[in-house]
């Protein structure tokens, strides 16, 4: 699996010890729409933003996209609700999301690293230079 | 930027977002309000949206998003300079995002493009936040540690007095090296036997140049050595990390205040809420809550106040307090912390030890002694096993000098002498001494 767009502008790697690729977990990704899209996995990087503090750790969370652990649908919830919860104190003006998505991926699609010990799990999903949304399967959209 | 990603920008430019108008004839030119190291996220939702670090002045810096323009490929952020103390007390949910822009006198709001290339910031008067863009009032701090990289190091910085013209005594930086490995030991003894005897190597690195800070990294090692620990957990270092400062940070700020109602078992919810995070801790790593972990954590944690209350003993010679720093800054100790942990420690002796009726002799080697606050530490032979020590601390009543005199001559020529005082004793274990000043 291959990294050169990942890497294609930076000078060092970030998929390092722990990043693995997963292909047995279910995993959920909140969108944009009621139908997953290639833009959904546009990463803030893709979109041409770039963190505040040019620090390893913050550009390659820039270089990937969020996504959790499911293990069932109340905690799943539970957990973007409350982060949903915690970001509009501070930033008044968060868009609420109004779907997300279950989905497991095949081989080849990426890795993940996991950055976030609080459950359900947060990953940071990086694409490999094959990805397509043909190696994301098992699609399940669902409404908040 | 790819053909995807330009056209899903485009979509975003038909939307027209609105930033709230703010005086722009104030552009500052210093670069003051700006993150430049030490970038800590605090609250991540797809983007950071709460997050600290340091100017280049090493000042910290406390920011939060506001908007995004994507037409413009604009975004607008709130930084306020704080102090250390502010972020402890933030940190230690003691006061709100809202209220430290209410009370800063060094607000602003950073407008930047998209890819870092223009950045401009502006000084701000609370005044001119509309209401709807203000931080929530319950705007606590989320978790600080779940979104920054871990690590299991800490500094300790010695403020004041000599250590600022960068000197200690060698007996000050002993005391503080001796009691802040005792207190970096003590979450590791709770979890140790759950995890084949876990315990930890400190290693002090070289002092700091230009200032008077000691640097301690800790690592964790296994007595059991068959499996390395990696193998069994991958994330237990960072886990036990993050644990560990929670803890000390309790230690420091909260347990002071519950410490009698801990040891008394009333109700000590700051205490309940680490001994859970150490219950969930292991619930997650071993599956299971071992039935001895809240004794353990209450028998150390019982423990703490004196090594604190250890830990202040230089304070006010030399260096008037000490900042532990770790993932975010954890505690500062001064003079004030020196009497609230003597207090603690002198009241739990009284509620929990067996006090001799009237002084009694001993025969003691003082290998510890401060002779302007009169207190240190000796061996004491015990009365039925004289070759076995008690190692309790003493306090030499009255206001004699002490030099020249046989408790001096104990210390400096290491030679055992006769003593006379009130003991106090925990389960048979004499933990203290008053001692009765004597002349030669």
């Amino acid at each position: 699996m291959e990294f050169k767009n990942l890497h294609a502008d930076i000078d060092f790697s970030c998929i390092n010890k722990g990043v693995t690729e997963n292909t047995n977990d279910v995993f959920t990704r909140k969108m944009k729409s009621s139908a997953l899209k290639d833009e959904d996995f546009l990463s803030y990087w893709d979109l041409g933003r770039r963190p505040p503090v040019l620090e390893k750790r913050e550009i390659c969370r820039y270089k990937g996209v969020s996504i959790n652990k499911y293990e069932n649908d109340a905690d799943i919830r539970r957990l973007y609700n409350r982060l949903f919860s915690d970001a509009s104190k501070f930033k008044r003006k968060k868009i609420r999301p109004k779907y997300y998505c279950k989905l497991r991926f095949k081989k080849g699609a990426g890795m993940v690293w996991l950055n976030g010990n609080i459950k359900p799990y947060h990953f940071t999903f990086f694409k490999s230079d094959a990805f397509s949304l043909s190696l994301v399967g098992e699609v399940q959209v669902e409404e908040f | 930027m790819t053909l995807l990603a330009f056209l899903w920008s485009v979509k975003f430019k038909l939307k027209n977002f609105n930033m709230f108008d703010f005086a722009k004839d104030k552009k500052m030119s210093s670069d003051i309000a700006q993150i430049h190291s030490n970038y800590k996220v605090l609250l991540y939702d797809e983007e950071p949206i709460l997050y600290v670090g340091k100017n280049k002045y090493g000042g910290y810096v406390l920011g939060s998003s506001i908007d995004e323009n994507f037409r413009k490929n604009i975004e607008w952020h709130f930084h306020t300079l704080i102090t250390p103390e502010t972020y402890r007390d933030f940190i230690n949910k003691k006061i709100t995002y809202l209220e430290i822009l209410k009370n800063s006198n060094d607000l602003f709001v950073l407008e930047k493009s998209f890819d870092n290339s223009q950045v401009e910031i502006y000084p701000i008067n609370l005044n001119e936040i509309p209401e709807d863009y203000l931080p929530t009032p319950d705007s606590f701090c989320p978790d600080p540690y779940l979104y920054i990289e871990k690590h299991f190091s800490y500094n300790v910085q010695f403020d004041g007095q000599d250590a600022a013209d960068n000197r200690l005594s060698p007996k000050a930086i002993k005391n503080t090296i001796e009691n802040y490995v005792k207190l970096f030991q003590a979450p590791v003894s709770i979890l140790g036997d759950y995890f084949g005897k876990l315990t930890i190597k400190p290693f002090v690195s070289a002092f700091s140049h230009g200032s008077f800070v000691i640097n301690f990294d800790i690592k964790l090692d296994r007595e059991e050595q068959q499996i390395k620990l990696y193998e069994l957990y991958t994330n237990l270092e960072e886990d036990i990390s993050v644990l560990s400062e929670k803890y000390y940070r309790y230690c420091f700020n909260e347990l002071p205040d519950e410490y009698l109602d801990v040891i008394s078992n009333e109700t000590a919810p700051n205490f309940d809420t680490v001994l859970n995070e150490f219950k969930e801790f292991t619930e997650r790593t071993l599956s299971q809550v071992p039935e001895s972990l809240q004794k353990r954590f209450t028998d150390e944690t019982l423990k703490i106040p004196t090594v604190i209350s250890d830990l202040t003993e230089f304070i006010g010679e030399g260096f008037e307090s000490i900042a532990l720093n770790g993932m975010h800054p954890i505690s500062k100790i001064d003079t004030s912390y020196k009497d609230k942990y003597e207090k603690i420690v002198e009241i739990v002796e009284n509620k929990t030890t067996e006090v001799d009726r009237s002084p009694q002799r001993y025969i003691a080697h003082i290998y510890k002694l401060n002779v302007e606050t009169r207190r240190g530490s000796a061996n004491v032979k015990k009365e039925q096993d004289p070759e076995s020590m008690y190692r309790p601390r003493i306090f030499i009543m009255g206001d004699s000098p002490l030099e020249n005199t046989k408790y001096t001559r104990s210390l400096y020529e290491n030679r055992f002498i006769e003593i006379l005082g009130i003991a106090k004793r925990r389960k048979g274990n004499i933990e203290s001494i008053d001692v009765t000043f004597e002349s030669d």
